[in-house]
């Protein structure tokens, strides 16, 4: 029985030192979408994805028509370090609009969608923001906003409980204590993680709006592991409340999931998710 | 670095072929590396990119690839098993012998990794020297830890969340992300590098980051053999095997990858 895909090892970029997996439908005869999805870097990840999230998702797209492209930015999983002198930031961009120049000549795509977790996420939004070639990013755990009811959802589950309020105290006299050792935990690197560099609120909403404005559908997923900026599942709507959406953005909380999408079925959940948004949105690509 | 897709065609494996970056004496001598599964890939990806690197540029050449339904290699994640993962050394190996135009082929194998080596011996894919680094000496204790982990990363998931069913877990075994079909877990199961039969290494390497007494055990057993047998025990780049990372901690294993070039080279 014939998989449904076929796959094909890259190796692109004007110093040929980035590396990357396409995947399409089996036969140039099967139906293609007039799209291509780029599959960014997670974090630290190889190409593969989060428990190989990348390949699945990859696979199933190519049995509904559609190429994708899964690769490493430079210097990461197995694509060589630039030498030059760009930040990481730069670099990336510049990466992923090679991926997109490859594809357009290997593969006569034109019209890109990007999906990108945490950093990824992050390096969605930086190639959203310039290049016209994007007509739609998906962010998973990206950039996130406290807002009154984040508060009051995270502190009303700690005074709800007696036991709960003395752990916090017990936290709280622990993470003072180890401020002054300077020892890491496991919560320090948690938060570090997820807030990075966040951005001024009004940039970000800024800049999505730019992108709005640009056509470009956006989809939105965060994880319960983001419990330290994201907590509840309308937060998206009362963060970026100031975001006209005109119809293109969506949302979505996963409550049982953590980070990295680690059981099957709230990755399943997730996968099933992002399938139906894309082909939701890219069929206005199909007539064009 | 040459990456590609080898193997049959209706099942290809993906590798990554690292040449010599210098002609040396050890230009003849091919290295492959194999592998840990599930989680623990994911941790070592970059670990064994760097060993697979400081090889090639000592003059060695060297070959990293994919299990079968692992990484980016063609099949499911829960299409995996011990008996294809075995023939999947094989295939390795040859493409190695290929590409390198040498048969002398050392292997380099991580957790299960090395412990599939030790089980493709058993089946006589003759090697010229292997190198165990923290190798799972038994299966069935790799198995508890795993469940131990998941178990942990599951209360950490379900924190807070009221009748949390947990039919999906109990239907299908997986383990931090990972489906393991009962095919494999019992040919994990069946993993006792202890009572290993006799197999022909003519050199071998324990090359560990903790002192466990299996690591002892299995050193004296393949002694027992009449294998040359060397344990290396370097504490500078613990594995923390034991501990399990949601946000996807990566293995900096500087020192005992620097301690197994040196051996190697």
């Amino acid at each position: 029985m014939k998989p449904g895909f076929k796959e094909s090892v890259c190796v692109f970029g004007k110093d040929s030192r980035l590396v990357g997996v396409v995947t399409e439908p089996w036969t140039d005869l099967e139906k293609r979408t007039k799209v291509g999805i780029l599959l960014l870097n997670a974090g630290l990840l190889h190409h593969v994805g989060p428990h190989r999230l990348w390949v699945d998702l990859a696979r199933r797209l190519a049995r509904l028509g559609c190429v994708s492209f899964r690769f490493d930015l430079s210097g990461f999983g197995d694509s060589i370090a630039a030498k030059d002198a760009l930040s990481y930031e730069e670099r990336s961009v510049l990466d992923i609009q090679e991926a997109m120049a490859f594809l357009q000549k290997r593969k006569k795509l034109h019209k890109f969608f990007m999906l990108g977790f945490c950093s990824g996420a992050e390096n969605a939004h930086r190639v959203a923001l310039v290049d016209n070639r994007v007509a739609g990013a998906i962010f998973m755990d990206g950039w996130a906003y406290r807002t009154w009811k984040f508060y009051i959802k995270r502190y009303w589950i700690i005074l709800s409980d007696p036991i709960k309020i003395l752990m916090f105290f017990v936290r709280s006299i622990k993470n003072l204590t180890q401020t002054f050792r300077r020892k890491s935990t496991a919560e320090e690197d948690r938060k570090q993680i997820f807030a990075s560099d966040l951005p001024q609120k009004n940039k970000t909403v800024a800049e999505l709006q730019a992108m709005v404005d640009r056509n470009i559908e956006l989809l939105f997923l965060y994880t319960k592991s983001a419990y330290l900026y994201y907590n509840y599942k309308n937060q998206f709507k009362d963060m970026f409340s100031k975001l006209r959406s005109k119809g293109m953005v969506e949302y979505h909380y996963f409550d049982k999931a953590d980070h990295m999408y680690t059981l099957l079925e709230e990755r399943k959940h997730a996968m099933n998710i992002i399938l139906q948004w894309l082909q939701k949105v890219w069929i206005k690509f199909e007539n064009t | 670095m040459y990456p590609f897709f080898f193997g049959n065609a209706n099942s290809q494996l993906y590798g990554v072929y690292h040449p010599p970056l210098s002609i040396t004496k050890l230009s003849s001598t091919g290295v492959l590396l194999s592998q840990p599964i599930a989680h623990e890939y994911m941790r070592s990806h970059w670990a064994i990119r760097q060993l697979a690197q400081r090889l090639s540029d000592r003059g060695l050449h060297c070959f990293r690839f994919d299990y079968f339904g692992t990484g980016d290699s063609s099949g499911e994640s829960d299409e995996c098993s011990i008996e294809r993962w075995i023939e999947d050394i094989q295939t390795a190996k040859e493409e190695l012998e290929n590409l390198s135009g040498t048969k002398t082929i050392f292997a380099v194998g991580l957790r299960l990794g090395a412990s599939l080596l030790m089980q493709a011996a058993e089946k006589e894919i003759a090697f010229k020297k292997i190198i165990l680094w923290d190798p799972i000496i038994m299966g069935t204790a790799y198995i508890e830890l795993l469940e131990h982990l998941h178990s942990r990363q599951m209360k950490n998931i379900m924190k807070g969340s009221i009748l949390r069913k947990m039919s999906p877990y109990q239907k299908k075994k997986e383990f931090l992300g990972h489906p393991f079909p009962q095919r494999l877990l019992t040919g994990i199961q069946n993993i006792n590098l202890l009572t290993t039969k006799k197999v022909n290494i003519p050199k071998a390497l324990l090359c560990i980051s903790e002192q466990i007494d299996d690591y002892q055990s299995l050193s004296k057993h393949l002694a027992s053999m009449g294998n040359e047998v060397k344990l290396l025990h370097e504490p500078g780049s613990p594995g923390r095997w034991e501990v399990f990372d949601e946000v996807g901690e990566a293995l900096f294993a500087s020192e005992i990858i620097q301690k197994i070039v040196d051996e190697i080279a």
